[in-house]
């Protein structure tokens, strides 16, 4: 008995200081660690055309994966990409567990509380989308309705605020346009470019006009990573003044539409 | 992640009554966890009984196809992917007022039928083949020592594990926030979204962790109370 109380007292006292090694360990740059590694890893949420969606060869595709694509390529590393469910994402990029989250994310003030963000590559708002001939017109008529949005976005967080809405979250943006499609729900709140790719894909649904917010969207880096948002913001820049984001936004929904 | 925990704890449960939100959604998870236990129940007793039945009787032998095909395609299939396909292919229901709940509860019911099939069948095989001679012997109908003396002892074989299923059942409908259904996962999820903190998912662990803490005592008192007529002990 006093032999295992020994052993385990031994094995307790090895935990104990690995841990506290582990907390001393000095911070490597977040280049260094990505180059070391090979491979800058984005997150992502795959269902959100055209920033990021399943491509026609399988792999995911898009103008956020072509952005991250363009970071690794001045890094000299290749491109991982992880599709998981978009309310997680800030979580992640905040603990370190992939180095970018380029999910056509807006920058807003809740978020940079966790992580923060470069410098906003697309102007874009929220928007309504209904079946044809329903009778919401504007955001005051989604009083009383049964109202879809993707579950974390910012159209879930505008859709929250409305008073007397009742609100049906879904993991994805495609699932709220099947739902509505299906007519399971009276309205979806979601950002305008993928809305019009979902009435693209769906028929029978229309978007409103009517602009509900106005935001923009940037890519999140942990906290401290500032080398790496240093290199994100300059190749951001570049792609922005040469008009190459404007063109994959075009590329990207002729390809996710056709 | 965990600096200032004392202040997270708040923003993540008191503030803007969050609380009232993890308890929304512990009322789904309970709704769901006793509604398709008790469907599942039905179903894997009917369908239970039907197999032994139609092992003796040559009539019911297309029933007896019918329960192989649902036991093989409900336990050959994630629950999760059922679940979605009861909720957007099957029944697309609205979901105002929570219209995606009745059919999340009726999909995890009838998975969870599958399992009790089999668990009600091992437990009236399990019961020895001596006593049903021994019902026929004292020229008791089949029906009757089905009823008089094999189901009463198999009951004691099956309903242990029936309420070991709820329990496995109880954690099984986490995956119902697929389809958009307010559980407890769900809440987590929801109010994570919001702080990005480690804190919901921490505490609906500790609350699935208690209802099943209370279940498996209830369990517990269960099994004692039917081992008290076994002399062997």
């Amino acid at each position: 008995m006093k032999k295992q109380n020994r052993i385990f007292a031994i094995v307790l006292a090895l935990v104990l200081v690995l841990a506290m090694t582990a907390c001393g360990k000095k911070q490597e740059s977040a280049i260094d660690k990505i180059k070391a590694a090979g491979e800058l890893t984005m997150l992502t949420n795959a269902a959100f055309a055209p920033f990021e969606y399943l491509g026609d060869d399988g792999s995911i595709a898009g103008v956020d994966v072509d952005i991250a694509k363009a970071v690794a390529d001045e890094l000299g590393v290749t491109l991982k990409v992880v599709d998981m469910d978009f309310e997680g994402i800030v979580m992640a990029v905040q603990s370190g567990q992939g180095d970018l989250g380029v999910a056509g994310m807006t920058n807003n003030e809740e978020r940079r509380k966790s992580v923060d963000f470069s410098i906003n590559y697309v102007s874009t708002t929220q928007v309504i989308i209904v079946q044809e001939g329903s009778d919401v017109k504007t955001a005051d008529d989604l009083v009383g309705k049964q109202v879809g949005v993707q579950l974390g976005t910012t159209g879930d967080l505008f859709t929250s605020d409305l008073e007397g809405v009742e609100i049906s979250r879904f993991k994805t943006g495609a699932d709220a346009g099947m739902a509505l499609s299906n007519g399971q729900i009276s309205a979806v709140v979601i950002d305008q470019m993928p809305a019009q790719q979902i009435v693209a894909s769906n028929t029978g649904l229309v978007v409103l006009d009517e602009p509900l917010t106005v935001e923009e969207y940037a890519i999140a880096i942990k906290k401290g990573n500032d080398d790496l948002k240093e290199v994100v913001d300059k190749v951001l820049q570049k792609l922005l003044d040469d008009g190459t984001v404007d063109k994959w936004i075009e590329e990207h929904m002729a390809a996710y539409a056709g | 992640m965990f600096e200032n925990f004392g202040q997270q704890l708040y923003d993540n449960i008191i503030l803007l009554d969050r609380y009232l939100i993890y308890l929304d959604g512990l009322k789904n998870t309970l709704l769901l966890t006793f509604g398709a236990a008790i469907i599942g129940t039905i179903i894997g007793t009917l369908v239970a009984i039907c197999k032994i039945y139609a092992k003796q009787k040559k009539v019911l032998k297309p029933l007896d196809i019918l329960c192989d095909i649902y036991l093989t395609v409900i336990r050959g299939t994630p629950a999760m992917v059922q679940v979605l396909i009861f909720g957007y292919i099957i029944f697309k229901p609205n979901m105002s007022g929570n219209g995606m709940l009745p059919v999340a509860i009726f999909a995890l019911g009838i998975n969870s039928g599958a399992y009790v099939a089999e668990i009600v069948r091992s437990g009236i095989q399990a019961v020895d083949i001596g006593q049903s001679e021994a019902g026929r012997s004292l020229g008791l109908t089949n029906n009757k020592t089905m009823q008089l003396i094999i189901l009463p002892q198999a009951v004691k074989n099956i309903l242990p594990a029936i309420a070991n299923e709820a329990i496995v059942l109880l954690k099984e409908t986490a995956i119902v926030s697929i389809i958009a259904v307010a559980d407890l996962t769900y809440s987590g999820i929801l109010v994570r979204s919001r702080t990005f903190s480690p804190v919901p998912l921490l505490l609906i662990a500790a609350i699935y962790l208690i209802v099943v803490l209370i279940m498996t005592m209830g369990l517990r008192a269960l099994e004692r109370r039917l081992s008290r007529s076994d002399k062997r002990n």
